[in-house]
């Protein structure tokens, strides 16, 4: 196998700095994913 | 980096791939790598379940990226969303869609690369257990590359330990 999946490393009770770092990119994602879905028609045509 | 990359499935799914690079500034300044976030998108309605070809593909694309940019790594979010539409639903009773995505990713680039003659491939998946809920995310990176990975291990760490 090529491809190695490490250990994973386990965060227990993060603080309130790293939940809002993660929250942010959470948000940040939704909002690129409605992005995408509103850009859909430039990129596949249809039938 | 901002890059989208299409892709329609045997099945009819129509996937955006997007690539963007990452605010960098939580990092240490010598981290001289870009960190770039994968997001993949179903943007048409079809309601059937992927099939391992189409994951294989996806994980390909994803690895092609990889390999044509030398200094990056990637990272994936595994979202909450509950669309997800499975061929495996018995095995998915009390698992949450973020635990489901996060197992599927690993499984994904486990597959796309098992007896071929690639170069080495390092995923190393992250999971932050807070009160409300568990975020999963995977990072991965060319072997050569395993010192970024520590590097931001080290700062996710810290963060983690970090008093407001």
């Amino acid at each position: 196998m090529n491809t190695t999946t490490q250990k994973p490393l386990v965060i227990e009770k993060p603080s309130q700095k790293l939940l809002d770092f993660v929250r942010g990119l959470e948000k940040k994602k939704e909002e690129t994913k409605k992005e995408l879905r509103s850009k859909r028609d430039l990129y596949f045509s249809e039938k | 980096m901002h890059i989208t990359l299409p892709y329609k499935s045997i099945e009819g799914h129509e996937y955006l791939i997007k690539l963007e690079s990452l605010d960098k500034t939580i990092f240490p300044s010598d981290l001289d790598i870009e960190v770039v976030g994968v997001i993949l998108e179903v943007v048409n309605d079809l309601k059937i379940p992927n099939s391992r070809t189409t994951l294989n593909a996806l994980s390909r694309i994803i690895i092609n990226f990889l390999n044509e940019n030398d200094n990056i790594v990637l990272y994936y979010l595994c979202d909450k969303d509950c669309d997800i539409i499975s061929r495996m639903h018995p095995r998915r009773e009390g698992v949450t869609p973020q635990e489901y995505r996060n197992m599927i990713f690993s499984k994904m680039f486990e597959c796309a690369f098992r007896n071929s003659n690639e170069n080495q491939y390092i995923d190393k998946p992250i999971e932050i257990n807070s009160e409300d809920e568990i975020y999963y995310i995977h990072l991965i990176c060319r072997n050569h590359h395993c010192k970024y990975l520590d590097s931001i291990e080290e700062t996710i760490t810290i963060l983690a330990n970090q008093m407001k």
